[in-house]
């Protein structure tokens, strides 16, 4: 702990306990896991960017139908490498005391596979077999099922949900606080 | 023949191919053209401010969501989108792009406004929840913490104190709570494992161990407490009485007219418990094969244990100073306040299931958004985890497309069909009948059999054979337990209902298997023992009261304090379930897992795989909840033994979920259960009140044993202290009386239609609401159409495009 507390000013220390959920020893014991993904990388450099394929090694990212995408999402350099900075937002935003408005913002991004600030029906189709993994649905009840979820969320009927509609029907969902976390 | 393909072809029309505009939801709005669906959306070339904008920044302060939804006035939020708007055009000339989420985050620094301590804070906080990358924030608050700040002080000064310290305490003690609450881990690994559903179920025991926790301290601390302390420092006063000369005395009735207090009536009282400690003594094992046992082991009667209702003696200690406490009258009112702690539990737990009914009704659960967006549980770490929730979750989502497919089949269903359903669900309803009845008639049986056969004199010294016996209606009930459930599911498939209306009515139906067998049992018991006795005779029954609602015990003489031995039926009855579930879970459950992978025919896969059936699970809850407060008043140790049971059952069910299920539960995320649940406390509850109300208003007490020997009812104690307070008593007299309670009752009934036609009047404006955004939306895709069109006009009159707006190709 002394070791990894000589790596960030106390300046430094104090803006992350700020500008996040965490307190500092949090802080800390999220960059001994960040390290730990690449040691020797990390420990040379402290802000050395780490490769997509590394940061998917996280034990709760490994597993996640939508890891590449929250790399590309937290991703500060747009192309899915993260720094410590950049993972510290990620499980930032990913803990329990973020709250909604937070968790939903970066959701919607996550989810918004395309980019343009909408969530069409490509996209839900996507997050769709990304939830249902390798087994093969058929095609006509994954239409369905996008039928449904459109006409259930969006509100002014244009075909897509905006971020409004999204946040309204997440928070008409009691899961997703739960959910939407890293670390229970 | 031709009338067959008549038939065939008239149903071939009937049944045609279900387009895409039956696929619909119930949308709420009424009337929805058909060619608004399956509409392909046109590409927006302009983003538009109101796709980009995002509430939680457009608003000052923070926005809470969830649980506590506290919503801004409308009026304020408008103020603040068109304030922003303007800002946005002033702050920078550039339009919204998507990816940088612009609007005003500090205040305009040009006019010099001075930031304070406290508007610091708010702003630190605001900038936390930002949605832009750790670099950028770090640059806000380098350029905030470079603003000159001002002092704040005096009043200001102390609220912005507490307000920043209250923060800070509530977000310590809460994470405090998630680390050390008891049994944190092993919930962690269920959750991990197995989702937010089964959770649910091991929350459930772990909320009713808390409240028989919670009872068990009150108990303990007036009842158990006080008269175990007076004990161990004056052990029990003795009989003056010889059992010898008080034979005569019961067997004749000789204190029939004595009038309650007086001297023969005293000494009528004290025979008949000389008479009850002779029986103890004797080398009869009537009292029960537990009780032999104990003897045999050593460890003396149990029915002069702390355990055992005929401890509690006397019906007032008197302490060092000589001052009583009215032991009697304590018990009672103890219980009382249990039971209307518990009432208020309820009443607060139904709340937040009226707030469930009320998403339910008003079409406000998402379904779909939830299934979507909140499917994958991001906390899972593991590959079995990980394949558990992708099964999970399609099995989810074929239900959910079931589900639609049988609203429609069930518009389209013909007359004869309806009418067959209707037969097969009268026909279930009366098999479920059946059952219930059969059930308790076996119970009844078994235990009337079993409690004879106690009661014959056996020549076993050891009593295990008695205590075998004894234990068989026990057994009998916890096979009804497991069973029913299972048979109630098959039956429930058949009735065709809609996912969550069969899990509930199986819930239903195996609650009220549940409670009609512990009723069953007790009638049996009563039956057996208990009688209201002649004045005069310390158990002859009383003829007047022969043909009541329970049938005088043929021996024509209750049992000597009928209290201790229905307590120590009740632990048997508990002790019995958690022998059986002990045995199944460690036993046959694992057996059944090595026969599936063993013999590899349909069977032995079918009897093989185990899903944890979170409907019996969670009425295994209930039932020892209302077993440990149907006893507590006869058995005041039932609730601890009830918090120890709760706690090696969670641990049991802890194994049988992480070892021996395997296969994804039958009810969880898309059926709403939450509110059966509810009800079902709600019922067993309100039958457990009528239990306790009707012991102590109408029962008469062992005249042998407990404090309460000697009254005609228990609640005549209280009555009797209550009257030496004579101000407390007329005041407890008139807020009874009509003249508070029917005002009281008017107000709350116009309080309730005055939140009724408000409810009323949001739902009107929640549809009209609704009915201008789709119009709104409908224009917008109008004059996107024109405007796409213009452009393609003019793009063919000259090929050069037009700045300002650049052309996404979608």
């Amino acid at each position: 702990m002394g070791a990894a507390k000589s790596v960030f000013t106390p300046q430094e220390l104090e803006d992350y306990e700020d500008l996040t959920y965490f307190t500092q020893k949090e802080v800390l014991s999220y960059f001994h896991q960040f390290k730990a993904l690449a040691p020797d990388l990390i420990s040379v450099q402290r802000d050395a960017r780490l490769p997509m394929e590394v940061i998917l090694r996280y034990p709760q990212l490994r597993y996640n139908p939508f890891g590449d995408r929250i790399c590309m999402v937290f991703s500060s350099s747009r192309d899915g490498d993260c720094n410590f900075e950049d993972f510290l937002d990620m499980v930032s935003v990913f803990s329990a005391e973020a709250p909604m408005s937070v968790k939903a913002e970066y959701a919607f991004r996550i989810f918004d596979f395309d980019g343009d600030d909408m969530i069409g029906p490509e996209d839900m189709e996507e997050i769709i077999r990304r939830l249902l993994g390798d087994v093969q649905f058929p095609q006509v009840d994954i239409l369905q099922l996008v039928q449904n979820l459109t006409s259930e969320a969006d509100l002014d009927d244009d075909g897509m949900l905006s971020f409004a509609e999204f946040e309204h029907a997440i928070s008409k969902s009691e899961n997703f606080m739960r959910s939407f976390q890293l670390q229970l | 023949m031709s009338s067959s393909r008549e038939v065939t072809a008239r149903k071939k029309d009937v049944w045609e191919e279900a387009g895409s505009e039956f696929y619909t939801e119930s949308y709420p709005s009424g009337s929805k053209t058909p060619n608004t669906h399956q509409r392909r959306p046109s590409r927006l070339a302009i983003p538009l401010p109101s796709h980009t904008a995002r509430r939680g920044s457009l608003l000052q302060g923070s926005r809470h969501f969830g649980k506590s939804g506290h919503r801004r006035k409308p009026s304020v939020t408008a103020l603040t989108y068109t304030s922003t708007m303007a800002a946005t055009e002033n702050a920078n000339g550039t339009t919204t792009n998507a990816n940088d989420i612009q609007v005003s985050i500090l205040p305009d620094l040009s006019e010099g406004t001075i930031l304070n301590e406290k508007k610091t804070w708010e702003e630190l906080l605001r900038i936390k929840s930002m949605p832009v990358p750790m670099a950028q924030k770090r640059q806000l608050k380098a350029q905030l913490t470079n603003l000159p700040k001002l002092r704040l002080k005096g009043w200001s000064h102390l609220k912005y104190l507490v307000k920043k310290s209250w923060k800070n305490f509530r977000g310590q003690v809460v994470r405090s709570y998630r680390h050390t609450v008891f049994l944190h881990d092993s919930l962690q690994a269920i959750e991990l494992r197995s989702g937010t559903a089964i959770v649910n179920v091991f929350l459930f025991i772990k909320w009713t161990l808390f409240l028989n926790l919670g009872i068990s301290i009150a108990l303990i601390a007036f009842i158990i407490g006080p008269y175990l302390t007076h004990y161990l420092i004056n052990g029990r006063p003795t009989n003056t009485e010889d059992p010898a000369t008080c034979k005569p005395i019961d067997a004749n009735g000789t204190a029939a007219n004595a009038s309650v207090g007086s001297d023969e009536w005293e000494r009528f009282i004290n025979c008949c418990e000389a008479l009850y400690t002779a029986e103890l003594q004797s080398g009869n094992a009537t009292r029960g094969g537990l009780a032999t046992v104990f003897k045999n082991l050593g460890w003396g009667d149990i029915e002069t244990w702390p355990i055992s209702f005929s401890f509690y003696y006397e019906s007032t200690i008197y302490d060092n100073n000589h001052a009583p406490y009215h032991f009697d009258a304590m018990y009672v009112v103890t219980g009382c306040v249990i039971f209307l702690s518990c009432l208020l539990l309820m009443v607060y737990s139904i709340s937040k299931g009226v707030k469930e009914v009320i998403q339910l009704n008003e079409g406000e659960f998402y379904k779909y958004s939830n299934l979507v967006f909140a499917g994958w549980e991001h906390y899972t770490n593991d590959e079995p985890g990980a394949e558990f929730k992708r099964r999970v979750l399609r099995k989810e989502m074929r239900i959910a497309l079931q589900t639609e497919a049988k609203k429609i089949n069930d518009l389209m269903i013909t007359k004869r069909q309806r009418l067959k359903i209707y037969f097969i669900r009268l026909f279930v309803n009366f098999t479920v009948l059946a059952l219930v009845i059969i059930s308790g008639i076996i119970i009844f049986i078994a235990v009337e059999k079993t409690l004879n056969k106690e009661a014959e004199v056996d020549t076993d010294p050891t009593g295990l054979k008695r205590l075998a016996i004894g234990f068989i209606p026990s057994f009998v009930i916890s096979i009804f337990n497991i069973s029913y459930p299972i048979i109630l599911s098959r039956l429930g498939k058949l009735e065709q209902y809609s996912r969550q209306w069969e899990t509930s009515l199986v819930l239903i139906r195996a609650l009220a298997i549940r409670l009609y067998s512990i009723y069953a049992a007790a009638y049996g018991f009563a039956r057996n023992s208990y009688c209201i006795p002649e004045p005069g005779y310390c158990t002859e029954c009383d003829a007047r009261h022969k043909h009541g609602l329970i049938e005088v015990p043929k021996s024509n003489n209750r049992k000597l304090c009928w209290e201790s031995i229905f307590g120590i039926h009740i632990y048997r009855l508990m002790l019995a379930d958690l022998m059986i579930k002990i045995v199944i879970t460690f036993v046959t459950d694992p057996l059944r897992r090595l026969l599936r992978h063993c013999c590899k025919n349909k069977i032995a896969e079918k009897i093989g795989t185990l899903s944890f059936n979170i409907v019996r699970h969670s009425l295994d809850v209930i039932y020892i909840q209302t077993l440990s407060m149907m006893s507590f008043f006869v058995a005041p140790f039932s609730p601890i033994f009830a918090v120890i049971y709760c706690f090696l059952v969670f641990y049991i069910k802890k194994f049988s979920v992480l070892y021996n299920c395997t296969s994804p539960p039958d009810t969880f995320r898309t059926s709403r259960t939450t509110i059966t649940f509810m009800a079902a406390k709600m019922i067993s509850f309100i039958i457990v009140l009528f239990t306790f109300v009707s012991y102590i208003g109408l029962m008469t007490p062992s005249r042998e044993c407990g404090p309460f020997r000697g009254l005609s009812s228990p609640w005549e104690a209280v009555e009797q202290h209550l009257t030496s307070y004579t101000t407390l008593y007329d005041y407890l007299q008139t807020i009874g009386s009509p003249g508070v309670a029917v005002p009281v009752a008017l107000v709350l009934i116009l309080l309730a239609y005055y939140y009724y036609s408000v409810a009323m009047a949001n739902r009107a404006m929640v549809e009209t609401l609704r009915h201008l955004l789709i119009l709104e939306g409908h224009d917008k895709q109008y004059l996107f159409g024109k405007l796409n069109s213009l452009r393609r006009k003019s793009q063919s009159n000259s090929p050069t495009t037009e700045d300002g707006v650049t052309l996404n190709h979608a």
